[in-house]
């Protein structure tokens, strides 16, 4: 709805742009030179000489799966909360429901995760033409916003953007740093690194896509859980209505 | 003070109240509980366990600690505490209070871990494992925590804000950990479990456990102090840093600090290099070849009451027929010899060149504290030449317990046993066993002599807390190895199976025999001039002892009298000698260690024995079912890989024909046949055949049968 209302107006597509960027700056300060930064060390690290084609394929599995959703837990955990802390989120919410600005810029920080997925896909591309596919961009993705939701559903339920990130860690680091383990236990469908691993240990690859539905559906549903949090804090709040 | 200490009260009080701090605490109850197996508690040490869970909690608790402390560290530098900075006692104990007042936030939340901890030690291992338990925890995970959080506090101090604090921070651990996990280097949080022991705890990796240790408590310091320099320059304080006689000695400490910590870290990194440098298996056949040049070789060694070789002697008598340019040395690279002029480039050269005549004995005197080699009792794969060397250093000793084998690099020609040994041991070593001939007790220290050459366990020293007999069997123990029903299951198998075994194969009866359990050693010695057995503190197979039903009928037979049969054949087979290809296989299920080609019909041949021994100890197998799976298996390869044990398929097909052999004698004979085959086996390489014609010779006798029945 809003994106053909925008493209027929340039003005609005300024403005689209202008508040993209605001709402990447509110989430995380220097959030563009983050993202170039991981970019160039990114880079520094698949280009190493020493690594055959599967250990480099790993390490961009790696960098690509396992790093960005950290990334983007870590960016959209303050996207909301940094003016709850700032103690500027009555000013927002007199104007629009905290629900609403919290999926405006839970969508931005991921889609800047995207953006930045596809720019190291290109850059991969263009080094190592025989490596990668594009389809790999959007493997990531379910990961990303899965910890995304999870660190944002904990942060609300706790009002305390410590929460979050001590649920994202530990959902993250149980993945990555035991990974053998919650393999074996719960097997590959709702591991949430299985591209890194059917690299790594390889050989769970016909549950790829069961895996990525599944990890869709559980960040549905925690996206679901946020909405509510939220819409209990605003109807706590009533500044909603005002 | 006391104002001080009451401003960590309140600051604990502010810090704990925060909900997040609730979550920390039932996330750290969540790793303890993922971190083991309670299934699998009881097979497990109190060293061991202890150490999982502070590594477990270590690993993760350092990322939680780098969440939760930035917050706490900057919530006086927002906006709105111009009061707090301006008063002179704020400024000035600041970064003491924050980092005190954390470190007891962070105990806290650990408190229900540590009291499920306690629980679960005293409930498994008896009251008095609980604060040994806790006591490893507490010494394994303090620095941890304490590093990361001065860490923390100097990325807070450095950086302004809140959020790109937390970000370096937590990139920088998970740059670390995705880099480098493995965390037994310098830079680490946690040293490895898998080399703990009951009975000497960290054992030859104490040194670095101390080290790693004290080195993250130094660096933590070192950390702080740096933080609360930098806080007295960076944060909004009223009253600056001043030249008192007081911030002057710091400055002097922070610098013999840092110098300390470097030379800790350079020191670690000389141990560590040692310890987990490779042999040159060369260098030992080289020797093995040379041993038979040898007239006489005396080997004379005292030890002090830390473990530590004080002085050591070396006589070397080679006979006349010795016509070799050079024989290579192997003693221990912890160990500082003497160079006489017939040593050059660690190689004991030959009189042609040193003009020493052959005739003459060449001595070799050395001392200092033995590094046992990681390869020499690691479980993780090796080569197989180095696998064969077993307990290479053939010797551990520290304050506690000696263990000192025939052969080993504590002498300076490792592969030949001394013709006569010599060991001055301080009386403050409880001493189990030793095979001397000779013991003269002095005040301080005792005389241990052999005189003859000796291969297999000298002397073993040490607080074994369970002293017991069991079936006329004396039986030494490590306290807290394993829970108390296991540890009388595992005794009570061991002294059957060898009582039926000593029968079995017509070995002379002796007034009492030893079952020591052994730390670092990866095989059973059975030592049978005296009726001794030297089994493995980390059973392979401990994990049997659980009893897990199996339906599979192979693996209900491969129960666990099978492989305590098992153990104790090889090490009667091997007596002396290193057989990893043998115990790798045939116990610790290993598919690396192929077996080699002399082995080839005795793996077998021991493989089949021990289930008729497990058979004769009243165990329901089903020998028919078992041959049959084997037979079936030969040449099947989707069937091979269901066998219990991974064989090469000459092997596999040798099962049932050797199985059909055994069938056909009876309980004396085929102990015989076992008995006699051993003999062969030490002159030539035993076949099948060998063993067919063995097995008609003696049941063409077969009085023995008639002689005395079944047992």
């Amino acid at each position: 709805m809003i994106i053909p209302r925008v493209l027929e107006n340039p003005r609005k597509l300024t403005q689209l742009v202008a508040l993209v960027k605001y709402d990447l700056q509110s989430s995380f300060p220097g959030v563009f030179w983050v993202l170039v930064g991981y970019l160039a060390l990114s880079y520094s690290l698949i280009t190493e000489g020493s690594l055959d084609t599967v250990e480099r394929q790993t390490r961009i599995a790696f960098l690509m799966e396992v790093v960005s959703p950290i990334l983007a837990g870590f960016f959209s955990n303050s996207a909301l909360m940094g003016d709850v802390v700032a103690g500027s989120i009555i000013f927002s919410a007199t104007r629009q429901s905290m629900t609403k600005l919290w999926v405006r810029r839970l969508i931005t920080v991921n889609a800047a995760i995207l953006v930045e997925l596809i720019v190291f896909h290109l850059i991969i591309r263009l080094t190592y033409p025989g490596i990668g596919q594009f389809s790999e961009v959007f493997i990531s993705t379910p990961s990303c916003l899965l910890v995304s939701c999870l660190i944002s559903l904990f942060t609300l339920l706790f009002m305390d953007m410590n929460a979050g990130y001590l649920a994202g860690l530990f959902f993250w680091s149980a993945n990555f740093i035991g990974s053998k383990a919650i393999l074996s236990i719960f097997g590959p469908k709702p591991y949430i690194f299985l591209w890194w691993a059917s690299l790594k240990y390889p050989p769970q690859l016909e549950q790829f896509w069961v895996n990525k539905a599944l990890m869709l559906v559980f960040t549905s549903l925690l996206f679901i859980l946020c909405i509510l949090v939220l819409n209990v804090k605003d109807k706590t709040l009533n500044l909603s209505k005002m | 003070m006391r104002i001080f200490l009451k401003i960590i009260w309140y600051e604990w009080k502010i810090q704990c109240s925060q909900r997040s701090n609730w979550l920390l605490c039932c996330f750290y109850l969540a790793i303890f509980w993922l971190n083991f197996s309670i299934h699998e508690l009881p097979i497990h040490t109190v060293v061991d366990f202890s150490t999982k869970t502070a590594q477990g909690l270590g690993l993760f608790g350092s990322l939680f600690t780098a969440v939760i402390s930035v917050y706490h560290f900057r919530r006086e530098v927002q906006p709105g505490f111009a009061y707090f900075w301006g008063r002179l006692l704020s400024s000035t104990y600041y970064p003491w209070v924050k980092l005190t007042a954390s470190i007891l936030v962070q105990f806290t939340a650990l408190l229900p871990t540590l009291a499920c901890f306690s629980g679960l030690l005293w409930l498994t291992f008896g009251a008095e494992a609980a604060p040994i338990g806790l006591s490893i925890f507490m010494w394994l995970i303090t620095p941890t925590i304490f590093f990361t959080l001065s860490i923390s506090f100097l990325i807070s101090i450095l950086v302004r804000k809140s959020i790109h604090a937390l970000f370096i921070l937590i990139t920088g651990f998970i740059s670390y950990f995705s880099l480098q996990l493995d965390i037994s280097q310098p830079l680490s949080f946690a040293p490895y479990s898998i080399y703990t022991s009951a009975l000497i705890g960290f054992g030859p990796d104490a040194s670095f456990v101390f080290l790693n240790r004290i080195l993250y408590l130094c660096l933590g310091l070192l950390v702080c102090l740096m933080g609360s320099f930098l806080a007295n320059v960076l944060l909004p304080v009223c009253y600056r840093f001043k030249f008192s006689r007081l911030n002057v000695s710091l400055i002097i400490f922070s610098f013999a600090l840092a110098i300390g910590s470097i030379l800790m870290a350079i020191q670690y990194q000389e141990i560590s290099h040692l310890a987990n440098s490779l042999p040159d298996p060369l260098r030992h056949a080289q020797q093995r070849v040379v041993c038979q040049d040898i007239e006489t070789y005396t080997a004379e060694i005292t030890l002090d009451a830390t473990g530590r070789i004080s002085a050591g002697n070396a006589i070397i008598r080679f006979n006349n027929k010795q016509a070799r340019d050079s024989i290579p040395l192997t003693l221990n690279a912890g160990l500082k010899r003497m160079e006489p002029q017939y040593i050059e480039n660690g190689q004991l050269i030959s009189d042609k060149k040193s003009g020493y005549s052959s005739a003459q004995e060449m001595q070799i005197q050395y001392s200092g504290r033995m590094i046992i080699p990681r390869y020499s009792y690691s479980y993780y794969h090796q080569e197989p030449s180095i696998k064969a060397l077993g307990l290479e250093p053939g010797f551990f000793a520290n304050a506690n317990f000696a263990l000192i084998l025939g052969k080993g690099t504590w002498h300076p020609i490792s592969e030949c046993a001394p013709n006569s040994i010599m060991i001055t041991i301080p009386n403050s070593f409880p001493v189990v066993y030793t095979s001397a001939d000779t013991i003269t007790s002095g005040i301080d220290s005792s005389i241990y002599t052999w005189e003859h050459r000796e291969d297999g366990v000298l002397l073993v020293a040490g607080n074994y807390s369970q002293y017991k007999e069991n079936n006329g069997w004396m039986v030494f123990l490590p306290d807290q190895l394993m829970s108390t029903d296991k540890e009388e299951k595992l005794v009570n198998l061991y002294s059957s199976v060898l009582d039926v075994g000593s029968s079995f194969l017509s070995i002379a009866p002796f007034n009492q025999g030893k079952i020591v359990m052994v730390p670092l050693i990866q095989q059973s010695y059975w030592q049978t001039t005296d009726q001794s057995i030297f089994i493995p503190e980390r059973l392979v197979f401990a994990s049997k002892l659980l009893g897990t039903s199996n339906e599979n009928l192979i693996e209900q037979s491969l129960n666990i009298t099978t492989l305590v049969a098992q153990d104790v054949l090889i090490a009667w087979w091997c007596e002396d000698r290193n057989c990893p290809d043998l115990y790798g296989t045939l116990i610790a299920g290993q598919s690396e260690y192929s077996i080699n080609p002399e082995n080839y019909s005795s793996a077998p041949f021991l493989f089949y024995s021990a289930l008729r021994l497990s058979r004769e100890m009243g165990q329901q197998i089903d020998m028919d079912a078992v041959l049959r799976f084997f037979s079936d298996a030969a040449g099947n390869p989707l069937q091979m890989v269901m066998l219990p044990i991974i064989l090469p398929e000459e092997s596999i097909e040798l099962v049932p024909r050797i199985g059909r052999i055994g069938e056909d004698l009876c309980y004396h004979e085929f102990g015989r046949l076992l008995s006699e085959s051993r003999e062969l086996s030490r002159k030539d390489t035993i076949s099948f055949i060998g063993i067919k014609q063995l097995a008609n010779t003696i049941s063409s006798n077969d009085f023995l049968c008639t002689q005395s029945g079944e047992p």
